[in-house]
């Protein structure tokens, strides 16, 4: 069953005016795909709670810019060196909500990323899965990506035998 | 999150370019700054408030000075470049991954306006440590005045052979010297510059949309994803 994100329904997001494609544009012109809000509605393998799951690697990333700040857990199979569980928690608006619901969905289709994959997925392979953010959210796919990185980084420093 | 701040002292300011100053920090404890070429700091002014920014090192990690290298526009850039010499302020970081992981492996790297600043510090890096891989740079600007590190460039190229740079105007009217091609960075000048293909690493820094521009352009001229290494200013 799908977790809806009742938080942040009372966002910018449902105030604006919708265009052709069903996509809404609020004062500042901003254009969510239907991907930005199916993820940030219904956001992927959030964790509210990382007490008793035990992660592999572990990645914190803040962003100065708009005071966004990601946590992302992840779990390891050692055999295939690829990402099995993926877990993310944000303090962030709608683009950095979806970027992370997205980023941990890529990270773990097709069996999962592999190590080396995950280190270097780039922000723009997020937005293109978004079907697009706005160029002032450009941020929240950083973040996102920064985030997964630093994860694995922390497995290969602290968990990797 | 790592607390990774560290005290500088504001030593030199130095006017690079129409509206780019480059600021010249000493590290406030003379201890050397250790980080990587490409990597950036975060910094919030005291006379802003709310959030700070993110700037690249625009110096090599050999230097003694710390230069941060930013375009007057936005309150912490403006705020950053009126602060009066000796002033003291807190850098966070180093941070980022913008920088080669492959050792000799030639790269193709696309600079947009101040986007240079992580290029500038990788090309001083790899020269000084004799790096003998290719590497070859677009780098677009508007104008000739709006041009970057020019003279610090041609004179890295000039005593290089495995360095070219491409330089780009996009609001030039008249040829100019030493300006290459007078239009935006499209997929005709990088195929007639490049061989694309091959062992190569692809970097991009610069706007937003000039990221995206390449990195579209890039992937549609058949470069793998997993070989564009991207860094935008937002």
């Amino acid at each position: 069953m799908r977790q809806k994100n009742k938080e942040y329904v009372i966002s910018k997001i449902t105030t604006g005016k919708k265009c052709k494609n069903n996509s809404r544009i609020d004062g500042e012109d901003w254009v969510y795909s239907p991907e930005v809000r199916e993820h940030f509605f219904y956001p992927k393998n959030i964790l509210f709670d990382e007490t008793g799951y035990k992660a592999d690697g572990i990645g914190t990333v803040g962003s100065p810019e708009c005071g966004d700040v990601i946590n992302v857990w992840i779990k390891i199979d050692k055999m295939t060196e690829r990402i099995k569980d993926c877990k993310w928690r944000t303090f962030g608006c709608a683009s950095a909500i979806a970027s992370a619901s997205m980023m941990s969905q890529m990270a773990l289709e097709n069996g999962g990323m592999t190590l080396n994959e995950a280190k270097n997925l780039k922000p723009q392979q997020i937005i293109e899965r978004l079907g697009g953010l706005p160029d002032r959210k450009f941020h929240c796919s950083v973040l996102s990506h920064k985030a997964l990185r630093d994860a694995v980084l922390n497995y290969f420093e602290h968990y990797a035998k | 999150m790592q607390n990774n701040k560290r005290k500088f002292k504001l030593i030199e300011k130095l006017n690079e370019s129409d509206n780019i100053v480059s600021l010249l920090f000493q590290t406030s404890d003379n201890k050397k700054y250790k980080f990587t070429a490409g990597q950036y700091v975060d910094i919030k002014p005291p006379a802003i408030s709310g959030h700070g920014k993110s700037y690249t090192i625009a110096s090599a990690p050999g230097e003694k000075l710390i230069k941060l290298t930013i375009k007057s526009k936005g309150a912490v850039s403006c705020a950053l470049i009126d602060l009066e010499i000796g002033a003291e302020l807190e850098l966070e970081g180093p941070y980022g991954n913008f920088y080669p992981e492959k050792e000799m492996k030639d790269v193709v790297m696309f600079a947009g306006g101040v986007g240079i600043t992580p290029f500038y510090s990788v090309l001083k890096n790899k020269f000084e440590s004799k790096d003998k891989s290719k590497t070859l740079l677009f780098y677009s600007n508007k104008t000739k005045s709006d041009i970057t590190f020019f003279k610090e460039l041609n004179l890295m190229a000039k005593n290089n052979q495995n360095l070219k740079i491409i330089y780009c105007l996009t609001q030039e009217i008249k040829p100019v010297k030493q300006i290459d091609e007078y239009t935006r960075i499209n997929k005709t000048i990088i195929n007639k510059h490049v061989a694309l293909g091959g062992d190569k690493c692809y970097y991009v820094c610069g706007s937003i949309g000039f990221v995206n521009d390449i990195w579209k352009m890039l992937k549609e001229l058949g470069v793998l994803e997993e070989n564009i290494y991207t860094e935008s200013f937002y």
